[in-house]
């Protein structure tokens, strides 16, 4: 029954209307008449004021009845039956990117579980919108509520309230589902019982436990290439490249610039220059002039990324005894002040935050560890990413990997039940019934207007 | 002047014209025809003189008995005071109502009577106003009526009272009215039959005053008294309100007869040959 359908609506508010038209014609009606004369006499013969008779309409009561029933007929109502055949929807898990469907095999074992329903099936990317197991379970809850019972084929077993069935026929092997490191170890994950290869990295060591392979390997190429049980993917290391201008010469410059890891240059344009006062983005140093700075004190924002995670009580910034002079269009990030008067720049940015000057020179008068801190977060400042946080291998070829659950996808013992005890119905419309009993009551209605109109003529 | 279009317009004078044709036709029948046919208009057996009445016409004033008397003196001839009919019409409120109204079959008749007295060589005066003469200025008289609407404060009783005031009643005094009054307000009219004025009374009332229609609580409106009356209204309340209007009714009648009237009945949607033919003339008035 819907009561929102329009021409349900409609007749109810013509209802609506013929009630508040009645309310309105049942209170008196006005005549004019030449005298009271005789009227007052009649009035008087009435001793006892006559109660006032509830007035019986007929009409008004056929044609009420006709547009109630009619609205009724027009909102379609049913009655359900139960269907002649169950409806099971089926959930099918992905085996992960690139991987094999195995759809036939699942698909049986869903028809044995429920034999003579009428399945249907929801797969991650077509009826559902791929996401982690836990939302497109979600998702299926929700456009399996008008079914009669629901059946999940997992990778893994799970304590879910309906029937669970295996995803997979057989136990997967050798399927990698996780790839992470530096540049100076990966680790790599599989299911157990396959082959994994790495080329362009030499294995370190390798561990079995609870059905995952874990395998360390020391990359030696700037490219990978992992093969496992049935796919091949290509990982390559974006270059990190860093060019050094002049005022970049001490041993202290050159020690931090080992710890970098810098990659070489071969052709590629450095992300950062460093001491170079013509390049960008650049790190400059000792732009400064000397200046009398004791006495001074610092001003800076510690929330700025220039000073994150810096230990700031290890730098001595005023002993550089450099100062960079107040300029406009440049954004100061440390500044000396005296007598709560700025005096003048430490460090600041310019070109729009491509170029950090340094008035004087602060990594070579600090420890290497706060040194190459500091340098890590310059770098960061001017290049938009620290070079600690520099991805280590991106995928380049080949699908994403798979998911634990997926890689290590094996048959396992049935869970759960299927409950098709109740039965979806089917609606069993009888507006045309009802529409019939309205044009009836309003042919009745027809009648009796049509007969005390020939009465008062 | 749209009202006069509707109450006076061609069909009206047409249906006067036809009206006289057939009272002449049914006075012929009757034996009476030579009064009206033999003679021209105006010349009649001179019958005596009677005091000046303001709107007397002046031509019939005689002139000679003033220079001797120091009074104004009408000259009466025998067809005059036969032809001379006043016409007293009910211009109260309550003459507005009914479908149609009762004020148009009033004026209509008012007119009538007017028309057959000036056709047959008399004159018409309607009440309060001054007398016409002659056929051709019938439309004075029309123009009378027609500024005669429904809407005064009086009542025939009121007007009757008026003319009985005057030095002299008239001879021929026609009454159109509803007559839905109280019967004692009709106490001057019988004053001046006292005075041997023939009164034709015609009564007019609309069709649902005669046999009210519908059911249910009713909120009744009194054009005269401009006041309400609630009833609910029903198939005893009708028989009701017939009872106490035949008695209205029965006493008018019973004061008719006791006085010498001729009394008329029709509703308002009856037309002018059927109030005429059908019952003026039964009921013994000659216009």
């Amino acid at each position: 029954m819907r009561l929102l359908a329009w021409p349900a609506l409609l007749l109810l508010t013509a209802a609506a209307v013929l009630v508040a038209l009645a309310a309105w014609s049942r209170g008196a009606k006005q005549r004019e008449v030449g005298t009271l004369l005789i009227w007052r006499r009649v009035a008087q013969q009435v001793t006892a004021p006559r109660r006032k008779r509830r007035e019986f309409d007929p009409l008004f009561w056929l044609l009420l009845a006709a547009v109630a029933v009619g609205s009724i007929a027009a909102s379609r109502p049913a009655w359900f039956t139960a269907a002649p055949q169950a409806r099971v929807a089926v959930y099918l898990e992905s085996t992960g990117p690139g991987e094999p469907l195995e759809l036939d095999d699942a698909r049986a074992r869903a028809q044995a579980a429920a034999p003579g329903a009428e399945l249907t099936f929801f797969m991650a990317g077509q009826e559902i919108t791929p996401g982690s197991l836990r939302a497109e379970l979600a998702q299926f809850e929700t456009r399996a509520r008008d079914y009669d019972g629901r059946i999940l084929l997992l990778n893994q077993p799970s304590d879910e309230a309906t029937l669970v069935l295996p995803r997979v026929g057989k136990a997967r092997a050798g399927v990698v589902f996780k790839l992470a490191g530096d540049r100076r170890e990966l680790l790599v994950q599989a299911s157990a019982g396959g082959e994994v290869r790495l080329q362009g990295a030499g294995l370190a060591s390798s561990s079995t436990r609870e059905g995952v392979t874990t395998l360390r390997f020391e990359p030696t190429a700037l490219e990978l290439v992992l093969t496992d049980a049935g796919s091949r993917r290509v990982y390559r290391r974006k270059p990190f490249v860093v060019g050094t201008g002049e005022s970049w010469n001490t041993e202290a410059h050159a020690a931090l610039l080992q710890a970098l890891e810098a990659d070489p240059a071969e052709g590629a344009a450095p992300a950062v220059w460093l001491g170079s006062t013509e390049q960008k983005p650049a790190v400059r140093m000792n732009t400064g002039a000397p200046a009398e700075l004791r006495g001074a004190s610092l001003s800076f924002d510690p929330r700025h990324p220039l000073f994150h995670d810096l230990p700031l009580a290890q730098y001595d910034w005023l002993a550089g005894g450099r100062l960079l002079a107040p300029e406009e269009d440049v954004q100061p990030l440390l500044t000396a002040v005296v007598d709560g008067v700025p005096v003048g720049d430490l460090a600041r940015l310019r070109d729009g935050g491509r170029v950090l000057e340094f008035a004087g020179d602060p990594f070579s008068a600090a420890a290497v560890a706060d040194a190459a801190l500091l340098l890590d977060n310059a770098i960061g400042v001017v290049a938009g990413t620290r070079p600690s946080e520099r991805p280590g291998y991106e995928l380049a070829e080949g699908d994403p990997l798979p998911t634990r659950g997926q890689a290590t996808a094996a048959p396992f013992e049935t869970q759960g039940k299927l409950d098709l005890s109740r039965r979806s119905a089917e609606p069993v419309e009888f507006a045309g019934w009802l529409m019939a009993l309205a044009g009836l009551l309003l042919a009745a209605a027809a009648v009796l207007a049509g007969r005390g109109k020939a009465l008062r003529g | 002047m749209a009202e006069s279009v509707e109450i006076f317009d061609a069909v009206f004078l047409r249906q006067l014209e036809a009206l006289d044709a057939a009272l002449l036709r049914l006075r012929g029948n009757l034996g009476e025809g030579a009064r009206g046919a033999g003679r021209s208009h105006g010349q009649t057996e001179f019958r005596g003189h009677r005091p000046y009445s303001p709107g007397d016409d002046l031509r019939r004033l005689d002139w000679n008995a003033y220079g001797r008397l120091g009074k104004f003196f009408m000259r009466e001839f025998e067809r005059e005071r036969a032809e001379h009919v006043t016409i007293l019409l009910d211009c109260s409120r309550s003459m507005a109502a009914g479908t149609p109204p009762k004020h148009v079959l009033a004026r209509r008749a008012a007119a009538a009577f007017g028309y057959l007295a000036l056709k047959r060589g008399g004159s018409a005066t309607l009440a309060g106003k001054p007398a016409v003469e002659g056929v051709s200025r019938f439309n004075r008289l029309l123009d009378q009526l027609i500024q005669s609407p429904p809407a005064a404060d009086i009542g025939i009783g009121d007007q009757a009272a008026a003319l009985q005031s005057r030095g002299r009643a008239p001879s021929d005094l026609v009454v159109i009215s509803d007559c839905l009054e109280p019967l004692e307000t009709l106490q001057p009219l019988q004053a001046l039959s006292e005075k041997r004025t023939a009164v034709t009374l015609v009564q007019v009332l609309a069709p649902d005053e005669l046999e009210p229609a519908g059911n249910g609580l009713l909120q009744l409106r009194g054009l005269e008294e401009n006041e309400t009356l609630e009833l609910e209204l029903d198939a005893s309340m009708v028989e009701a309100y017939q009872r106490e209007l035949e008695k209205h009714l029965e006493a008018l009648e019973t004061i008719a007869l006791r006085h010498g009237w001729t009394l008329a009945l029709t509703d308002s949607a009856a037309d002018l040959r059927e109030l005429f033919i059908g019952k003026l003339l039964p009921a013994g008035a000659m216009p």
